[in-house]
C-alpha cells in the first residue's frame, strides 16, 4: 500500500477513529467496541448500534479492519458474535491519524501558551 | 417486549438483506442490551436516541447499497460497451413506449374535453348502437338532455375547390346533426350542423377542424360557402 493511499483516509471520521482505536488493543466484537468507546471516553462518545455496525461494514469494505477467525475460549465465547481486528493498512491509517491528532494537540498547546503568556 | 423494543426490532428487520445477514443479529442484540441500560440511565430520552439512530441509518444503508449496485452496473457495462448500448437503447425504447401509452391513456380518460360546454355531464355508451336506437334514446326526453351519434375513423376522399386529379384521403367522423349542440360547441366561422340534416334530400354539410382549415385552406377566412367534394 502506498503512503498516498493511507493519506486518502485522513482525517478519519470520528466513529471510524474510535472503532479502530478500540481494535488497536486487540480483537474485539461489536458490542465490546461499543462498551470500550463508552468507557474510554467516560460516556462522552456513544457509538449507537446501527451507526457502529454501519461503520464496521464500511471499514471492512475499505480494508481497514477485517473479521477475525480467532475466537476466545469456549466458556467466554458467544457463537453469534463476530470479532474484528485491524488490517495492516488499518494500523498504518490509525498511526497516521494519531500523528495528525498529536500534531494538532501540540499546535493547540503552543497557541495556548502564547495566549496565556 | 416493550413497544420501543418492538419498534427497534422492526426497524432492524427492515435493513437491506445483505446487511442483515452480516450484522442483523449483532445489531439487534447490541440494541436490546443498550435499551435496558439506556432506560435505566437516561429514561425515554435514551430510548428515543437509540430509535433515532437506527431509523436514520436505515435509509442510509439502502442508499449505500444502491450506490454500490450502480457502481457495479457501470463497471460491468463499461467493460462491454456494445452490450451496454443495446441495453440502454432497449431501456430507452421501453420507457419511451410505456410513457407514451400511459400518457395517452391518461389524457384519454382523464382530460377535460376542450371546447365542450359541460364535459362532466357527458357520457358515452359502452358498446356501439345502431342509429334507430340512437333515435329512440334521443326521443326519451327524461333520459338524456341530448343524444348524439358519432362514428370515428371514417375514410373520405376529399377534393378541394379547384382541385383536379386524385382526391385526398382524409379520416374524419360521421356524426348525427345534433352532435355539436349536444357538446355545446360553437363554430369559429360559419355554422354547425342543423337539426334537419338527417332528413332525406337535404344537402350534406361538412364541418372541418381548425387544423384542416389551416393546413388545406391556408386559414382562408373566405372559405364559407365554397364546395368540396366528398367521395364523389
Amino acid at each position: 500500500m502506498t503512503k498516498v493511499h493511507v493519506q486518502s483516509f485522513i482525517p478519519l471520521k470520528p466513529q471510524w477513529f474510535h472503532i479502530m482505536l478500540s481494535l488497536a488493543g486487540g480483537e474485539q466484537h461489536g458490542y465490546g467496541i461499543m462498551q470500550d468507546v463508552l468507557e474510554r471516553t467516560t460516556g462522552k462518545v456513544h457509538l449507537w448500534p446501527a451507526t457502529l455496525y454501519g461503520s464496521i461494514k464500511r471499514l471492512i469494505e475499505a480494508d481497514l479492519i477485517e473479521e477475525s477467525n480467532d475466537r476466545p475460549a469456549p466458556e467466554l465465547d458467544d457463537a453469534r458474535r463476530r470479532y474484528y481486528r485491524l488490517t495492516s493498512l488499518g494500523k498504518r491509517v490509525l498511526d497516521a491519524e494519531c500523528d495528525r491528532l498529536q500534531e494538532l494537540v501540540r499546535t493547540i498547546q503552543v497557541r495556548r501558551e502564547v495566549v496565556t503568556e | 417486549m416493550t413497544t420501543a423494543g418492538r419498534i427497534y426490532r422492526r426497524l432492524a428487520e427492515a435493513f437491506p438483506h445483505e446487511f442483515r445477514m452480516a450484522y442483523g443479529d449483532q445489531m439487534l442484540e447490541a440494541g436490546e442490551d443498550s435499551m435496558r441500560r439506556l432506560a435505566n440511565q437516561h429514561g425515554a430520552a435514551g430510548i428515543l436516541r437509540l430509535i433515532f439512530d437506527i431509523a436514520l441509518r436505515l435509509p442510509l444503508e439502502y442508499l449505500t447499497e444502491m450506490r454500490q449496485d450502480m457502481r457495479y452496473a457501470a463497471r460491468a457495462l463499461a467493460k462491454s460497451p456494445s452490450y451496454a448500448l443495446v441495453g440502454v437503447l432497449s431501456l430507452a425504447l421501453g420507457i419511451g413506449l410505456t410513457t407514451n401509452v400511459y400518457t395517452s391513456a391518461w389524457v384519454l380518460f382523464t382530460r377535460t374535453l376542450s371546447g365542450v360546454a359541460n364535459p362532466h355531464q357527458l357520457v358515452t355508451a359502452e358498446t356501439t348502437a345502431s342509429y334507430p336506437y340512437i333515435e329512440r334514446y334521443r326521443d326519451q326526453k327524461d333520459l338524456f338532455t341530448g343524444v348524439a351519434a358519432v362514428q370515428n375513423s371514417v375514410e373520405f376522399n376529399v377534393a378541394l375547390p379547384g382541385q383536379s386529379g386524385k382526391p385526398d384521403r382524409v379520416y374524419g367522423q360521421l356524426v348525427s346533426p345534433d352532435y355539436f349542440s349536444v357538446l355545446g360547441m360553437e363554430p369559429q366561422r360559419g355554422r354547425l350542423l342543423s337539426a334537419d340534416l338527417d332528413k332525406t334530400g337535404v344537402t350534406p354539410a361538412v364541418v372541418i377542424s381548425d387544423r384542416y382549415w389551416r393546413s388545406h385552406f391556408n386559414a382562408d377566412p373566405d372559405i364559407i360557402g365554397q364546395t368540396i367534394r366528398l367521395n364523389g
